[in-house]
């Protein structure tokens, strides 16, 4: 009935979705070497060498307690991604029950969930952050924490508006027929179908959640010293730019750097993974 | 002399032959019909003659427009012939028009393309057209936007910017699919006025045997590529001289399909009586209270064990609704369902799946109703979970493969993804899946509208036998009046949300006693109805 279409066979080659994923494999690549103990050496204090600016020795240079610049940024992934991470679990474990809950319900549920939503995106992060450390303590479980939260509407939306659309599919009609109970629906078939666009909307959260972190630990409500971490470094080189400008380049290049790559990767995944968004 | 003469038209797509020596004539004031299966080329032949082929596609052979060779002319040179020799009409009408653009506008802006004349004039023109589709200025200004109108309005407007210009060719690919069957009749009668006082020569094209047959003066029919068969329509359709073109006759008539007697005394299966079911409708004011809008109101039926039941109904008329509420998918708001003498389906409780296993579906769109991300072997296992106790692997894999092949596909299937498959094949595959629990009682619910004729035949001539030989009871919901006609013994006809009428299927398609049902079947192109043509005979 159509006329024969000429697709073609490979994908074009993509140099922002390497570049994100070569980002996003060097982040997790500097986790694991942190937590083998591989940055230990550089974090030592060493008040002799304070202050080097980049070169053989030091090759992004030390900063004020003679510390390796190279090697706290590595180490500060841990925190960064870490916490992003950890986030995110929080959003996928609030947000897509309720998104699912939302769709398969519809009615008051639907509208709930819809107003809860709606709050949640109007209260500013950093207050609630604020609000959290003052009775929780400030640290990284604070940071997940206040993250994690604006991270469940985010999930639940597009969850929500997925499974809407998967639902009056009639491959859940027919599960239905079939005697599928609605727990099995779920996760039979609308999870395994939702997970490209989950996977792909986790990376941009991802991304958002490192620069929420070092935005935390820039004002002091994130990971705590003398664990290094990005935004604390910024806080720190901010008072030192006359003498050591390299104290900020290297934090500042490392944040854009992993958060316009993971956006990169989020954005392109999302492209592969959701099938209305091919062309 | 022939205002459209094609000789030898063959195209390739990567050196695959899909076009092969096309050849026919077409003269002024004559409807022929070009009819064919999916991937026969019928498409591809509508757009080699104007030169518009997916690129990549090349073509050799000759196109000649009254004296005008179209293979020698330029780019520039094709789009005056386009439009002004040759309009085009496709299935689709919505997205043939632009909709940010009211449809004055739009037929206008094709005169300005083609002549250089004032806007106004233009304008003018255009109104002429529209008038001429049978767009009434009264009440269809040009001023409306496409979202306006209805399905069967829009396909006039496309007929409009296809016409405006008075072309002497006119291809119409589909024309009517997309449309149900009172417009498609409107459409199709337009067509034939236009062809008749405007001496327009038209390429009616369709799958459709029925519709060809009932408009075409000539039929040529298309298949793998070549012309095997062309003449008057009554010849080719009353003494077929080509084996494909017989088969084609018989699938389309379902002449396969033979029905066992009817049991003898039936015990009933599934009962309705007085179902309702209500939504929110729009609220009468500000404040005003909300008026239930009834999708189905007060309908009763009985389905016998073993029966073979129709239902059919315009879009609209609550067929959906009904089915919903049978296969317990839906609660209705009021009335009651009973199932094997249980009740069934109230509002609020899971049927047992005892009940569950009685009844079966298949639902309409082959590509929707099987998981992307399932094996054909866990979607067909599906509905055994209806089982009190698990099955041993073993037995679960023999009851599989059976219903596999009961539906004709082979156990290569199993392990390969619904994506991997056409779209018959994936019905198929539905079908297997309501089949393995072994039902008593089985939905169709628009299942066979989308597949082809041959398909479709296959399809039916299975759920015949099914019936004949394990008593397989089903209840078909088409628009297809050929379909219930050749499978079902009783046909329900919906309207409004109601079953207006009741009876043996012969009974009730011979002499129709409700308006609604004399309206379907005047407008329903019938092979049965032209003339020196019987409908099954080969």
């Amino acid at each position: 009935m159509s006329a024969a279409r000429v697709t073609k066979a490979t994908p074009p080659r993509d140099g922002a979705f390497i570049a994100g994923a070569s980002i996003a494999a060097l982040l997790l690549l500097a986790v694991a070497a942190n937590m083998l103990g591989a940055f230990d050496p550089g974090l030592a204090l060493n008040v002799d060498a304070r202050f080097l600016a980049p070169g053989a020795r030091h090759f992004l240079g030390t900063d004020a307690l003679g510390r390796d610049v190279a090697a706290m940024i590595a180490a500060g992934a841990t925190a960064s991604l870490g916490v992003a991470l950890c986030a995110v679990a929080v959003g996928l474990l609030g947000g897509v029950p309720l998104g699912l809950i939302a769709a398969a319900r519809g009615g008051l549920a639907d509208e709930g969930v819809a107003r809860l939503n709606d709050v949640l995106f109007a209260l500013p992060p950093l207050l609630l952050a604020v609000l959290l450390a003052a009775t929780l303590g400030p640290g990284a479980l604070t940071a997940i924490l206040a993250l994690g939260l604006f991270n469940i509407p985010v999930f639940a939306r597009i969850t929500r508006a997925s499974a809407r659309t998967l639902l009056t599919r009639d491959f859940v009609n027919a599960a239905r027929v079939a005697g599928k109970g609605p727990l099995a629906i779920g996760f039979q078939h609308l999870l395994p179908n939702l997970s490209g666009l989950l996977i792909a909307q986790a990376t941009i959260q991802i991304a958002l959640g490192i620069a929420a972190e070092a935005g935390l630990s820039y004002v002091g409500l994130g990971a705590q010293p003398p664990a290094p971490s990005w935004g604390r470094m910024l806080h720190d080189a901010q008072t030192l730019t006359a003498i050591a400008p390299w104290l900020a380049w290297f934090p500042g290049i490392a944040l854009a750097g992993s958060v316009l790559g993971l956006s990169v990767l989020g954005d392109r995944l999302r492209e592969r993974l959701d099938p209305r968004a091919r062309r | 002399m022939a205002l459209l003469t094609v000789r030898d038209l063959s195209v390739e797509i990567g050196g695959v032959r899909v076009l092969d020596g096309i050849s026919f004539e077409l003269a002024a004031g004559e409807v022929l019909g070009l009819v064919g299966e999916s991937g026969s080329g019928k498409s591809l032949t509508a757009l080699a003659l104007s030169r518009l082929l997916p690129p990549g596609a090349t073509s050799t052979g000759e196109v000649r427009l009254e004296d005008r060779d179209l293979g020698t002319l330029s780019e520039r040179e094709l789009c005056g012939v386009r439009g002004r020799g040759i309009g085009m009409v496709f299935q689709e009408p919505a997205t043939a028009l632009n909709p940010l653009l009211r449809i004055g506008a739009q037929v206008a802006e094709t005169v300005r393309a083609h002549r250089r004349v004032s806007r106004r004039d233009a304008l003018l023109a255009a109104a002429g057209a529209l008038a001429r589709v049978g767009l009434d200025p009264g009440s269809i200004p040009g001023e409306r936007f496409p979202h306006e109108l209805s399905g069967g309005q829009r396909q006039r407007v496309a007929l409009a910017l296809a016409t405006v210009l008075a072309p002497r060719v006119l291809i119409a690919d589909e024309p009517t699919t997309a449309l149900d069957v009172a417009t498609q009749a409107q459409i199709l009668a337009l067509l034939k006025t236009l062809a008749a006082t405007e001496g327009m020569a038209i390429l009616l094209i369709s799958h459709d045997l029925a519709v060809v047959g009932q408009f075409a003066d000539r039929l040529a029919i298309l298949n793998g590529g070549r012309i095997v068969e062309t003449g008057p329509t009554r010849a080719v359709l009353g003494a077929p001289a080509d084996g494909y073109t017989r088969r084609l006759k018989r699938d389309f008539g379902l002449g396969g399909v033979t029905l066992a007697p009817g049991p003898g005394a039936p015990r009933p299966l599934l009962l309705a009586q007085d179902l309702v079911r209500e939504y929110p409708g729009a609220r009468t004011g500000l404040l005003g209270r909300r008026l239930p809008k009834r999708a189905i109101d007060g309908v009763s039926l009985t389905l016998a064990e073993g029966e073979r039941v129709g239902l059919v109904g315009e879009s609209g008329s609550g067929k959906s609704t009904l089915v919903r509420l049978l296969l317990a998918l839906d609660a209705p708001s009021a009335g009651s369902l009973e199932l094997d003498g249980r009740r069934f389906a109230a509002r609020g409780a899971a049927p047992a799946r005892s009940q569950r296993r009685l009844v079966q579906a298949v639902f309409q769109d082959p590509f929707g109703s099987l998981n992307p991300r399932f094996t054909v072997r866990r979607i067909i296992a599906e509905p055994l979970g209806l089982l009190e106790a698990p099955l041993a692997p073993a037995e679960q894999a023999r009851r599989v493969g059976r219903a596999l092949a009961d539906v004709g596909l082979g156990a290569d299937a199993l392990a390969r993804y619904p994506h991997e498959f056409s779209g018959g094949e994936r019905q198929r595959i539905a079908l297997a899946r309501a089949l393995v629990i072994e039902p008593k009682l089985l939905i169709l619910d628009e299942a066979v509208s989308g597949l082809d004729a041959s398909l479709r035949s296959q399809i039916l001539e299975l759920l015949a036998g099914l019936n004949a030989s394990r008593g397989l009871g089903y209840l078909i919901v088409s628009h297809d009046l050929g379909v219930v006609r050749a499978t079902t013994e009783r046909l329900l006809v919906m309207h409004a949300g109601r079953i207006v009428e009741a009876g043996p299927t012969a009974e009730v398609l011979g002499a129709p006693r409700h308006p609604y049902t004399q309206a379907l079947i005047a407008a329903t192109p019938d092979l049965g109805r032209i003339a020196g043509v019987s409908p099954t005979g080969a």
